[in-house]
């Protein structure tokens, strides 16, 4: 009666098989720093305080205040916690911001494909010119990491209706699109399933911080609200956990604070013992392995 | 003092040198069709009653009428009063409808490339994006036709501050999105020069009929003012009047009669022998064989 994607099936969470992850831990935690680069007073990009605001010289400053200070600051938070973390690249850094690359190598983090630039959308596109958007994309991170990525987030999240089919063709193996579950699921393509990860809408700095104008206690106390539930929620089953972050905008001094204070609260929790604090790619390969019929 | 595109200098159209075109004519005079194709419910297109529509079946299959029913009866009324045309052609014309680029052949008109579909628009894409936009389209003419296309006229007529470049390292010789002159000019390219050809925003059906919504007899009183004032100056100087039409506008059956009427006094004016019934490619030809320093700019 209503249209429907076709992408995957319902499933309550309540009737799936149960499975854990690695060590028996029951709540998988993961980071996404979201490393991004912007057209100067052109294309779309987020403004610190107006919604709608044209692109201008301050709001493209504002924005890479993030590779200059905001990502070193945030690097040495995780550090701070020994938390690993995933980066999620716009492709365009690599030919001038070599140096977030050196870092995030040093930490052994992964790299998960996020676009060329944050400055464009997918959407709307022809699906010949998506397709060499994503091979622009794939072909840099191959290029410069010595092999191809295997995750994708859109820019902005953005898809067209064949994107999950031209990610699979393009060897992607898991994909950040959909926030619809707390636990992985398969989406069927064109080309065999692809697995979507548990990415956020809201735990994410700029859905919050830009968009929802909270202040960074305020998003501190979400960090902290969502890990509470959710590590206490896992005992009945398995669970990811995730937040999104930007560097550009978490990383200002006075939201690191209070984003360490949240930090703190998870890394000292009581039930730490349930938590498998990972990696995007590594959670997808995790999956990957399980029995069939375990991930729905 | 002010932005400039630093493509063309000033210069008076009567401080120019003098020429003729081929036979001693003073006044060019050419059709540009348009033959256009548009994606189903996306992208932009034009909507015969409101400006703003969004895209819907209706004015998609509005515009499809043009590929379908309007353009066989444009062509027709040229072959009526003997009237060569050249075809500004959406690449994907070649995909979608090769019937009518087998009546271009026929006709021996010209195929001047216009990009790959009217419902995308250069403006807004980042060079290297533009670039394969730009190659899609001439590589797909060059494919069919057996050449690349000599001349352009983006989708909308609109470009980016690249997009001279980008089509004079693609080889293009003119180009027709600069309304600035009733003449041919040089202008300047980081790969050289290329020469604007005359390709009217006025004298055009999508601008008056369309969008400024006159009637297809006004339409054709500008038609036949345009050209009358033209015949007229082009005692002064060699001039150029284009006439742009779009096969689903000027192809409904009742805007053919009054054009008809209007083209029917361009064809037997009294001073007809002054025109050359001509097409795009041939001015340029003509132009790039010309002298140098005749042709302004450069």
């Amino acid at each position: 009666m209503i249209p429907h994607h076709k992408r995957y099936d319902f499933s309550p969470i309540v009737s799936r098989p149960t499975y854990t992850w690695p060590d028996g831990k029951r709540l998988a935690f993961w980071i996404g720093t979201n490393v991004e680069l912007y057209a100067f007073n052109t294309g779309i990009g987020n403004d610190p305080a107006k919604l709608g605001e044209p692109q201008n010289q301050r709001n493209f400053a504002w924005r890479d205040y993030g590779n200059r200070v905001g990502f070193w600051n945030l690097m040495d938070l995780y550090d701070e916690f020994k938390l690993p973390a995933s980066h999620l690249v716009n492709s365009l850094l690599y030919q001038s911001h070599g140096q977030l690359f050196e870092r995030i190598r040093r930490r052994g983090d992964d790299i998960i494909a996020h676009g060329r630039t944050n400055a464009e959308r997918q959407k709307g596109l022809w699906e010949l010119d998506e397709k060499r958007l994503i091979e622009d994309a794939t072909a840099a991170i191959r290029a410069n990491e010595g092999k191809s990525p295997k995750g994708w987030l859109g820019a902005a999240a953005s898809e067209n209706a064949t994107t999950l089919d031209l990610l699979k063709e393009a060897g992607y193996t898991h994909l950040l699109d959909w926030p619809v579950d707390d636990q992985p699921i398969w989406l069927n393509t064109r080309a065999g399933k692809i697995l979507s990860l548990p990415y956020p809408a809201e735990l994410n700095d700029a859905g919050a911080l830009v968009w929802r104008q909270h202040s960074g206690r305020e998003f501190a106390d979400m960090i902290v609200d969502q890990f509470d539930e959710m590590v206490e929620r896992c005992e009945e089953r398995p669970l990811v956990y995730c937040l999104s972050l930007h560097p550009y905008i978490v990383g200002q001094p006075y939201r690191i604070r209070a984003l360490r204070q949240a930090l703190r609260h998870i890394t000292g929790h009581r039930l730490l013992d349930r938590v498998w604090f990972t990696r995007g790619n590594e959670l997808a390969d995790y999956c990957y392995a399980l029995p069939p019929g375990l991930i729905p | 003092m002010l932005p400039s595109h630093g493509r063309y200098a000033y210069s008076p159209i009567i401080k120019r040198p003098d020429y003729s075109w081929p036979g001693g004519k003073r006044l060019a005079f050419y059709i540009a069709t348009n033959i256009e194709v548009f994606a189903f419910r996306a992208g932009v297109g034009p909507d015969p009653t409101s400006i703003s529509a969004a895209q819907h079946h209706r004015n998609y299959a509005w515009r499809d009428y043009g590929n379908r029913v309007g353009v066989w009866r444009l062509f027709d009324l040229y072959e009526e009063l003997g009237l060569p045309s050249s075809c500004l052609v959406n690449s994907y014309v070649y995909d979608y409808h090769p019937d009518i680029i087998e009546r271009v052949r026929a006709r021996g008109d010209d195929i001047v490339g216009h990009g790959r579909t009217n419902a995308e628009r250069q403006t807004g894409l980042w060079e290297l994006d533009e670039e394969r936009l730009i190659a899609d389209a001439t590589d797909t003419i060059r494919k069919h036709q057996g050449a690349a296309p000599k001349g352009w006229l983006g989708a909308g007529s609109v470009e980016t501050n690249a997009t001279l470049d980008l089509l004079a390292s693609a080889g293009y010789r003119y180009v027709l999105d600069w309304p600035c002159d009733d003449q041919p000019i040089w202008m300047k390219t980081s790969k050289g020069r290329i020469l604007a050809v005359p390709y009217p925003f006025e004298l055009n059906d999508i601008g008056q009929v369309i969008f400024r919504q006159h009637t297809p007899s006004e339409f054709a009183d500008m038609i036949v003012d345009q050209y009358d004032e033209m015949v007229r100056r082009s005692v002064d100087q060699p001039l150029v009047c284009a006439l742009s039409l779009h096969t689903y506008i000027a192809g409904q059956p009742f805007r053919i009669p009054p054009l008809r009427r209007a083209l029917q006094h361009v064809v037997r004016h009294a001073q007809k022998d002054r025109v050359w019934f001509t097409r795009a490619d041939a001015i340029a030809d003509y132009c790039y064989g010309m002298p140098e320093g005749i042709i302004p700019g450069g």
